[in-house]
């Protein structure tokens, strides 16, 4: 415990005695309340899937952002502070500019990706500021290929295959553990994407909630919305059969 | 001595001992190894005649109760009278161990169910069949139960002092009775939080007192949940004054049992091992980690839960795990199935229904969205 502990010392990250970061493990807390958000890369591209649960009817949808282009070959999706997330994404666009006038060819996925990360790391070492309370699932295609990473609110990165963040993180995990698999083709990834939001929501999302993405060699596009919603349609058309199990 | 029981004769007569003391000729009334009693108080009194009993020693009663009580066969439910120190009062007979009924002999060990004390103590009726999952934990668990059966053999080579961490409503406590119920043996349990007392140095007091109960007890589990709250890391010791004699407490009292066992197990719980006083933490020869179910576990969990259901369920195992990541094998019971079961109660209903389980679980609030949160 640190000596004569302050009010104000709660909004500095600090370390506690067994070497933790207890404000960036409440940022994490943060990401957990936002909505879902997911990724998955196969070999033809990489495709965000997100989940905006708008809560009322008088709400414009299109306003809720949670699925960016940061460049012609790269996108994003955020879960957590809403505001936190526009911030780091207008950072990451800038970035991507400026490294193209720079060297005059586009930014490798990663190179983007760990500048972001370097931005995130900043605000849990210095004084009188707070770590963001968000993390970005960035896609894109570069020279290297399709990539898919994962950022939380620390600074850390790892790289994915498919991943989740937000609410519904663990059943939408649990959906990729059982039907990914690395040859799947785009469109196999869009339904999948789709399933996975669906069960991340516990079956309660609508068709209007969902975004999709998809990144591939031709560059980064949203799903247009009846293509969205006929992928919908099918994957909770056939409801698994009721099973009757005599118990009790 | 005048005598006085509660006579069932048809319950007793179904045992075939054909009568209060008298075995029967085919069925012989069994030992009783261990009775569980329960005191109940006077069955009429005097106002100002004291309701409470204290107990000085626990070798002394169990002394005492065998003298008064030798020969006698005694049933779950049964009312004894004592008949010395405070005739008249009311023991209730809550447990004989094996066989629910029993013959008092000179070897069987009486355990007091007190009332007013911070422990309680109980043979508990589950087993470790009754866990679901957890199978490697079982595995050592067995080893634990081979002791407790056989303290003097194994005593050398079995673990002593058992710690059980992970997250709440993950099975801790059930574990701990399980292992005590396989064994046969009582759970003495202690709420490290209650053990803390209102004054400073009380803990070491009450510490000092709960060793010394499960010692005469022996063989038996010495259970302390929540350690946390009293195994403080010492550079705590801000928070509350005697944290550094609490603990001390304790690990004077661990060393003693390690060195010397004599039949007792002493298990802890605890949701946060890195709060844990490192001397502490290195007392404990075994460190069992529970975590909450998966997939598979969640499903067999709701099949063992849904044959005690008391309405059938409709639902498929499956399903219900599958919706229900990341909840612990507590949250899974209340807060899905009971409520599942309430809302089929509710309409009526003759089983629990999809709907039913659909219902419960949209109605579970994953922690409140703030409007800057997206």
């Amino acid at each position: 415990m640190q000596p004569a502990q302050t009010a104000y010392d709660r909004a500095i990250t600090v370390f506690s005695p067994d070497g933790r970061l207890f404000q960036v493990e409440y940022a994490r807390e943060a990401v957990k309340r936002g909505t879902t958000a997911l990724g998955i890369k196969v070999e033809e591209g990489v495709v965000l899937g997100v989940d905006k649960r708008v809560t009322s009817k008088l709400i414009e949808p299109e306003s809720i952002e949670k699925v960016y282009q940061i460049d012609t070959h790269i996108g994003a999706a955020t879960a957590g502070l809403v505001a936190d997330a526009r911030v780091l994404v207008e950072r990451a666009r800038v970035e991507a500019q400026t490294y193209r006038y720079t060297y005059g060819e586009p930014i490798d996925v990663d190179v983007l990706v760990k500048s972001i990360c370097d931005l995130k790391q900043v605000y849990t070492q210095h004084g009188g500021v707070r770590p963001f309370g968000t993390a970005l699932l960035i896609a894109g295609v570069d020279t290297k290929g399709c990539r898919l990473f994962e950022t939380d609110p620390s600074g850390a990165l790892t790289e994915h295959k498919a991943t989740a963040i937000g609410e519904g993180r663990q059943e939408a995990l649990d959906v990729f553990e059982e039907e990914y698999r690395e040859d799947m083709s785009l469109d196999e990834a869009v339904e999948l994407a789709v399933k996975a939001l669906y069960e991340a929501s516990r079956e309660e999302t609508t068709v209007e909630n969902l975004e999709i993405a998809v990144v591939d060699e031709d560059g980064f596009r949203k799903l247009e919305r009846e293509k969205i919603e006929e992928i919908f349609r099918e994957v909770t058309g056939g409801e698994e059969p009721e099973e009757i199990e005599g118990a009790g | 001595m005048k005598r006085y029981y509660r006579r069932d004769p048809d319950e007793l007569g179904e045992e075939g001992s054909g009568g209060l003391g008298v075995p029967g000729p085919q069925n012989p009334v069994p030992d009783a190894k261990l009775v569980e009693l329960k005191p109940l108080g006077y069955p009429i009194r005097e106002p100002g005649m004291g309701k409470e009993v204290i107990v000085d020693s626990y070798e002394a009663f169990n002394a005492y109760a065998r003298e008064q009580w030798l020969g006698e066969v005694v049933k779950e439910g049964m009312i004894l009278f004592d008949t010395g120190v405070v005739h008249s009062y009311a023991f209730k007979v809550v447990r004989v161990v094996p066989s629910g009924v029993g013959r008092i002999t000179a070897n069987t060990k009486f355990v007091l169910r007190m009332r007013f004390d911070e422990d309680r103590m109980e043979v508990p009726k589950i087993t470790l069949d009754d866990i679901v999952g957890h199978e490697e934990i079982k595995r050592a668990c067995r080893l634990l139960v081979q002791y407790l059966k056989n303290p003097e053999e194994l005593e050398e080579w079995a673990p002593k002092t058992v710690l059980f961490y992970g997250p709440t409503g993950t099975g801790k406590t059930r574990t701990a009775k399980a292992v005590a119920g396989e064994a046969k043996v009582p759970l003495l349990r202690l709420n490290a939080a209650e053990l803390l007392g209102k004054y400073v140095g009380e803990a070491s007091e009450r510490i000092k007192r709960a060793f010394k109960r499960a010692r005469e007890t022996a063989p038996c589990v010495l259970f302390v949940d929540e350690i946390d709250a009293l195994g403080l890391d010492r550079r705590y010791q801000e928070l509350r004054g005697d944290v550094v004699e609490s603990v001390n407490s304790l690990l004077t009292n661990l060393d003693r049992l390690k060195e010397k066992a004599e039949g007792v197990l002493f298990i802890a719980a605890t949701n946060h091992p890195d709060l844990l006083d490192p001397a502490l933490k290195n007392r404990f020869e075994y460190e069992l980690e529970f975590q909450p179910p998966d997939r598979k576990e969640r499903e067999e969990l709701v099949r063992y839960y849904a044959k005690k259901l008391p309405l059938p369920l409709k639902v498929d195992p499956a399903y219900i795990a599958a919706k229900t990541a990341g909840m612990s094998h507590r949250e899974i019971k209340e807060r899905v199935l009971k409520r599942a079961l309430l809302e089929a109660m509710r309409e009526g209903a003759d089983a629990i229904e999809k709907e039913h389980v659909r219902r419960v679980l949209r109605e579970e609030k994953r922690g409140k969205r703030q409007v800057y949160h997206g």
